[in-house]
C-alpha cells in the first residue's frame, strides 16, 4: 500500500459545475482590494506606467502560481487530502517534515478569517446605513471619519453610543458565513458564488457607468472632469519604471489580489476529479479577477474622487489607506450625485458580496482539514470551526484600536502568505519535478499552456518570489517584527496577539502529528 | 488625459477583455486537448 494511505474511503464533497469552481475561486480573489487597493496603488506608483510591471508580474508570478495551486490541489485531492499538510506530503512522501510546513496553508486563512468576517460586516452595516440615510449628516472627511470611529467603537459620539450596532452586523455576517459553509461545497459555497458574483459584477457596472457619465459636475472648475479623472490614474509617469519600489508594489498587488499563497485554492481544487480541466479554469479565474480589478476597480473611486475633490486632494486621498477610501471618501463622493442612498447601497453591497465570497473561502482549509485528516463529518467540522473562530474574532472586534487587526493581517495575510507561496513554487517545480508537473497540468486540460511556462514555473517564478521575499523581509518586515513603530500602549496587545498566534500554530502542528499518527496506526492494524 | 494615458488604458482594457473572451468562449465550446 502506498504511504499515502492515509485517507479512508469517505466520499468527499465535489463541485457541481465548472462555472461553479471558477466563480468560487474568482469570488475568493475578488475582494475589497480590487476596488480600493489597486486604484490607490496605481495612482501612487506611476499611473498608467504601473500597468507595465503589473502585467509583467501577472505573467511571471500570478498566472503561474494560480496554475501551481490548482494542480497541487487536484493532485492532493486524488489522495483524499484537501489541505496543504496532506497535499505537500503527497508530493514529497520521503520528507517527514514537509507536512508540518503545510500547516501554514491552514493557519493563514484561519487568521485572516478572524478579522475578515468582521470587516465584511462593516460593509453590510454601511449598506443599510446608506439606505436609511444614517451617515447623510456627515458631510465632510472629519465627520465621516468620526462616524467610522463611532461605528468601530473607537469613540462614543453623536453617531454611535457604543459598538453594539457593529457587533450585531458582525453576528449576522458571521452566522451567514457559517450557514453557507455548513451547507458544503456544492450546496453552499458554489450556490453562493454563482448568485453573488453576477450581482457583484452588475453592481460594479452600474457604479462604473455612473462615474464615467459624471462629465464636469462643477462648471466653475472645467478641468475637474471625468476624462482628466481617468487621466489621473492612467497618464504614465515613465520615470516610475526605474524605481524598484514600483516593481515591488506591482508584484505585491498581483500576488495579493489573486488569493494565491493562502491555501484556499489548494482546497477548492482538491474537490475536482482527476479528469477535470485546471489549465483553462485557472486562467478563467485570473481573467475574472483582473476584469473586476483593472476595468471596474480602476474606473470608480479615483476618477470620481478627482471629479469632486480635484487633483491636489485626490493624491492625499489615494494615500489615505483602504478603509479611509472605502468608508470615508466614497460615501462623500456618492453624496454629491443624485440618488446617493441607492448608489451608496450599491457600493457597500458590492463590497459586502466581495467580502463574503472571500470569507467563506477562508474557512474551507480548516474545515477540510478536520474532515479529511480526522474523518469527521462536515457539519461537526463546521461547528468546531465556528466556535473557535467566534471566540477568536472578539480580539479583532474589541482590540481594534490597539492594532490587533493590523498585526493579524501582517502574519496571516502577508508574511506567511509570501513564504508559503515561495515554498510551494519550489516544491512544485523542483521536488514534484517540472516534467511531472507539466503532465499533471495538462491532464484533462482544455487549453495548452504555452511551453515557455515550463521555464517560467521552474526558474522565474521561484526566483521572483525569493527576490520579493528577501527585499520585503529586510526593507519592510524587520521593523514590523521588531515592533519599531508600535506605541508603548499597544505593545502588550501586540505581544499577546503574537503569543496567541504562536499557540495556534503549535496546536495545528500538534493536530497534524496526531492525525498522521492515528492513520499510521490504522494502516498497521 | 494624455495620449500615453489613452494608449495604456486601451491596451490594458483590451488585453483583459481578450483574456476574458478567450477563456469563457473556450469553456463553453472547447474539447479536451490530448
Amino acid at each position: 500500500m502506498s504511504k499515502n494511505f492515509l485517507s479512508k474511503s469517505r466520499k468527499r464533497d465535489s463541485w457541481g459545475s465548472r462555472l461553479g469552481i471558477i466563480m468560487a475561486v474568482a469570488g475568493s480573489a475578488v475582494g475589497l482590494g480590487n476596488f480600493l487597493r489597486f486604484p490607490a496603488k496605481a495612482a501612487a506608483n506611476g499611473g498608467g506606467a504601473f500597468m507595465i510591471p503589473y502585467f509583467v508580474s501577472l505573467l511571471l508570478l500570478g498566472i503561474p502560481l494560480m496554475w501551481i495551486e490548482w494542480t497541487l490541489g487536484r493532485y492532493g485531492g486524488g489522495f483524499g487530502h484537501g489541505t496543504a499538510p496532506g497535499i505537500f506530503h503527497s508530493v514529497w512522501q520521503k520528507n517527514r517534515f514537509i507536512k508540518y510546513f503545510g500547516v501554514i496553508g491552514i493557519f493563514g486563512p484561519l487568521v485572516i478569517f478572524i478579522y475578515y468576517s468582521y470587516i465584511a460586516s462593516w460593509t453590510l452595516g454601511y449598506s443599510i446605513f446608506a439606505l436609511t440615510g444614517k451617515y447623510a449628516a456627515a458631510v465632510n472627511q472629519e465627520a465621516m471619519q468620526s462616524f467610522l470611529r463611532g461605528y468601530q467603537g473607537l469613540e462614543a459620539n453623536q453617531y454611535f453610543a457604543s459598538i453594539a450596532p457593529a457587533y450585531i452586523f458582525f453576528l449576522i455576517t458571521f452566522f451567514v458565513n457559517i450557514g453557507i459553509i455548513y451547507r458544503g461545497i456544492r450546496g453552499g459555497v458554489e450556490k453562493l458564488c454563482k448568485i453573488a458574483m453576477p450581482i457583484l459584477f452588475l453592481c460594479g457596472f452600474v457604479l462604473m457607468l455612473r462615474v464615467l457619465t459624471l462629465g464636469t459636475p462643477d462648471p466653475t472648475r472645467p478641468s475637474w472632469n471625468i476624462v482628466n479623472g481617468l487621466g489621473f490614474l492612467w497618464n504614465p509617469d515613465l520615470s516610475a519604471l526605474t524605481s524598484a519600489k514600483v516593481w515591488l508594489e506591482a508584484a505585491g498587488q498581483v500576488f495579493f489580489t489573486l488569493s494565491v499563497g493562502i491555501g484556499v485554492i489548494l482546497t477548492y481544487a482538491s474537490y475536482l476529479s482527476k479528469g477535470d480541466d485546471i489549465a483553462l479554469s485557472g486562467l478563467s479565474a485570473v481573467s475574472t479577477n483582473e476584469f473586476a480589478e483593472v476595468i471596474l476597480g480602476a474606473s470608480i473611486i479615483i476618477p470620481a474622487a478627482f471629479v469632486f475633490f480635484g487633483p491636489d486632494s485626490v493624491s492625499k486621498i489615494a494615500q489615505s489607506g483602504v478603509f479611509n477610501l472605502g468608508f470615508v471618501t466614497m460615501p462623500l463622493i456618492l453624496a454629491k450625485i443624485p440618488f446617493p442612498f441607492i448608489f451608496g447601497f450599491i457600493w457597500f453591497f458590492l463590497l459586502f458580496l466581495a467580502g463574503i465570497t472571500s470569507s467563506v473561502s477562508l474557512a474551507q482549509p480548516a474545515v477540510a482539514f478536520l474532515e479529511d485528516e480526522f474523518n469527521i463529518t462536515r457539519k461537526k467540522a463546521v461547528i468546531l470551526f465556528g466556535i473557535t473562530v467566534f471566540i477568536l474574532s472578539h480580539a479583532a472586534i474589541f482590540f481594534l484600536k490597539y492594532g490587533v487587526v493590523d498585526e493579524l493581517d501582517f502574519w496571516g495575510g502577508t508574511f506567511f502568505l509570501v513564504l508559503f507561496a515561495t515554498v510551494e513554487a519550489i516544491l512544485f517545480g523542483w521536488v514534484f519535478g517540472i516534467d511531472k508537473a507539466w503532465e499533471e497540468i495538462h491532464h484533462g486540460a482544455e487549453m495548452k499552456v504555452p511551453k515557455v511556462y515550463k521555464f517560467v514555473i521552474k526558474y522565474v517564478t521561484p526566483l521572483f518570489l525569493l527576490l520579493v521575499l528577501g527585499v520585503w523581509f529586510f526593507q519592510e518586515w524587520l521593523p514590523i517584527i521588531f515592533m519599531q513603530n508600535i506605541s508603548s500602549v499597544n505593545r502588550p496587545y501586540i505581544l499577546f496577539t503574537r503569543l496567541g498566534l504562536l499557540v495556534m500554530l503549535f496546536v495545528l502542528v500538534a493536530l497534524v502529528k496526531i492525525a498522521w499518527k492515528r492513520k499510521r496506526q490504522e494502516v498497521t492494524v | 488625459m494624455t495620449l500615453g494615458g489613452i494608449i495604456l488604458l486601451v491596451i490594458s482594457w483590451s488585453t483583459i477583455l481578450s483574456l476574458v473572451f478567450f477563456c469563457f468562449k473556450r469553456i463553453f465550446t472547447a474539447k479536451e486537448i490530448k
